[in-house]
């Protein structure tokens, strides 16, 4: 028979086996980081976007480079696929006017005018852009910035669009 | 290089003046020379700190006084040197500095070293991890780290403009913004070293928790290497830049001061502390609230249970976490009304049954999930049995209550979160984990009481700070 103290010891042994199992399960997990710390610090490569990260995250910070910080933009998605929170984290303080991918050229040329928006952001989704993008694209008053990433960006001048386009 | 190399040195001023400002206070209210160790004392200085300077932003908003390191610090550090000042501050800093001066002996036995090279190697990948990278993950983009950015560059508590969830308290972006302002710029990756720093004080506060509960040094060790290589969940906090890991700290220290006190095993003055660190665990998260409540109505059913000879008395105890929970809510909502800010109130709507049902698997499945924490409940499970009768004859009672009371009112809030039937699974999914982490530490001593009971207790009275004789709650206990 075993005794109470072999019983309890036997039953911390048993957990101290599985404790190190699941050890094993974290290096699997924690480990390959390991090459990528030690290439930033011996590159000096602080504070990059990581490899792993959404591309898209890396446009927004090629985009925080070329655009002023007191400056407006559009960004065009729909508000559940959350992007635009990381457009809004990255591109802070310049000013962020959410609007839908289908939003009618009159509302956009409005949207455009009224904030003084001098870019416009589209990032590529599973909706195809609307009528407005497409209309505002074509005039003089936008001009598509050639940045890599999943998306369009445009430099746009408010001061351009004359308006009077109705629906 | 040079540039980095400043700017690390400026982060590591500001934690330091963090720490300066809860110096003061910690002193004054644990100035017994021998019942606390350095350490302790500085991992609960720098929860102090964190809440006296960010509630101190708070006020500073308030009046409309736009933030600078001169008007935040220099009150509060003049504050803290007059607690410094006074007899008890003087004893405490004595003490402090004597401790400094004895050569540590490197009395570490084989089992010892390992466990301090796990923690030290965790630390440094989790540093390393944090540091190198900027801010990726959700919710520290979404709402955190964000808010961080906009106080610090605008210099006050400014919500013009954006929504992200407005009401939620800012203990966390403030401390960002207060780390910014030393850095002089935002610099999303060197500031992310606060997390770490924090996993480390959490460390170090379950350690000194599980030795003044009579666990030999090397158990204590050896258990609080367990919690943090269990699973990825407190590794992944150490490196996200999320709230849940400070409420986790905080929730260990206001949770483990009181059990301690239940047992009399706890330094004078520990109650004061679990006023600040329950302040805290209110003004770091929406849940903070809830779980001091829970302390509070755990500590009333473990009184009420055991009976003690001072009971009236003990009683009376209660007040330091209501404090707490007063000073960490009513600032916030004094600005957040004066401000005109929307208070969320959607999850006290509706109690849906089926989510109810749906979740109890759930999060019973996530206490045995190897991702999340590894084989800790399981232990968890273990130290109960093992426990047995003196659970319900002894203060061990309060952490059965603390822990089986939170994770019913986990469930409870899962079936009353307004969600639709197709995103219910992966709503438990994206949050279980990080709401299981608020309570785990305190799992830690339970653990803790098993293995003491499974013989791993220290043989004497340790080095002089094991603190008080058994208090009333056990005495009645034994009888």
């Amino acid at each position: 028979m075993i005794s109470r103290v072999g019983w309890r010891s036997r039953f911390l042994t048993f957990i101290l086996i599985l404790w190190v199992l699941q050890g094993l399960g974290l290096a699997w997990r924690f480990g390959p980081d390991l090459p990528e710390l030690w290439a930033r610090i011996a590159s000096g490569r602080v504070g990059e976007v990581g490899r792993a990260a959404a591309p898209f995250q890396r446009l927004l910070r090629e985009l925080e480079k070329t655009m002023p910080g007191g400056a407006a933009y559009v960004f065009l998605d729909h508000y559940e696929a959350g992007r635009y929170i990381e457009a809004r984290y990255y591109l802070y303080p310049r000013r962020q006017l959410l609007l839908r991918p289908e939003t009618p050229p009159s509302f956009l040329y409005y949207a455009v005018r009224q904030h003084q928006a001098g870019y416009l952001v589209a990032p590529e989704g599973e909706f195809p852009s609307g009528a407005g993008l497409e209309a505002l694209a074509r005039t003089a008053a936008c001009r598509q910035l050639h940045l890599d990433g999943p998306g369009r960006i445009y430099r746009v001048n408010p001061d351009r669009l004359t308006g009077f386009f109705y629906d | 290089m040079i540039e980095g190399f400043l700017s690390a040195i400026r982060l590591v001023l500001g934690l330091i003046c963090l720490v300066g400002v809860g110096y003061g206070p910690a002193a004054l209210m644990t100035a017994e020379p021998r019942e606390i160790a350095l350490t302790e004392r500085l991992a609960v200085s720098f929860g102090i700190g964190a809440v006296a300077v960010t509630l101190w932003m708070l006020g500073l908003s308030s009046v409309g006084v736009r933030f600078s390191l001169l008007l935040i610090l220099a009150p509060l550090l003049v504050l803290s040197g007059a607690a410094l000042g006074t007899v008890r501050g003087r004893r405490a800093v004595a003490a402090d500095i004597a401790s400094l001066g004895i050569r540590p002996k490197l009395s570490f036995r084989g089992w010892e070293w390992l466990w301090l090279g796990l923690l030290a190697g965790l630390f440094l990948y989790a540093t390393l991890r944090a540091v190198l990278f900027p801010m990726w993950a959700w919710d520290a983009i979404a709402t955190w780290g964000f808010k961080g950015k906009v106080f610090y560059l605008r210099g006050s508590i400014d919500f013009s403009g954006f929504e992200a969830h407005n009401y939620y308290p800012n203990l966390v972006p403030l401390l960002l913004s207060y780390l910014y302002l030393w850095l002089g710029q935002v610099n999303d990756h060197l500031v992310k070293g606060l997390f770490p720093l924090w996993g480390a004080m959490l460390l170090v506060l379950l350690y000194r928790f599980l030795y003044r509960l009579k666990l030999n040094r090397g158990s204590a060790l050896g258990l609080t290497a367990f919690f943090a290589l269990n699973g990825a969940t407190f590794i992944d906090h150490m490196i996200i830049a999320y709230a849940d890991l400070a409420l986790a700290y905080f929730a260990l220290g206001a949770a483990g001061f009181f059990y301690l006190w239940l047992w009399g095993a706890a330094p004078h003055g520990s109650l004061g502390v679990v006023t600040w660190f329950g302040a805290g665990l209110c003004w770091c998260k929406y849940e903070g609230s809830p779980l001091t409540v829970t302390i509070v109505l755990a500590g009333l059913l473990t009184l009420l249970w055991l009976r003690p000879l001072d009971f009236r008395r003990r009683l009376l105890a209660l007040l330091y976490p209501l404090a707490g929970l007063m000073l960490g809510v009513v600032p916030w909502r004094l600005f957040a009304t004066a401000h005109y800010l929307e208070m969320g109130s959607d999850h006290i709507l509706h109690f849906f049954p089926q989510q109810w049902w749906q979740a109890l698997p759930q999060v019973l499945l996530g206490l045995v999930n190897p991702v999340h924490f590894g084989v800790l409940w399981v232990a968890a499970a273990a130290a109960l049995i093992i426990a047995g009768r003196s659970l319900f004859t002894t203060p061990r009672i309060f952490l059965l209550l603390l822990i089986g009371g939170n994770l019913l009112a986990l469930v409870f809030a899962y079936a009353v979160a307004p969600c639709s039937a197709a995103e219910f699974p992966f709503y438990i999914r994206g949050t279980l984990d990080r709401l299981l982490l608020h309570i785990t530490p305190v799992v830690g001593l339970l653990i803790g009481e098993g293995l003491k009971e499974a013989g791993y207790r220290q043989e004497t009275m340790g080095n002089g700070c094991q603190g008080r004789e058994i208090g009333g709650a056990e005495k009645k206990a034994s009888n």
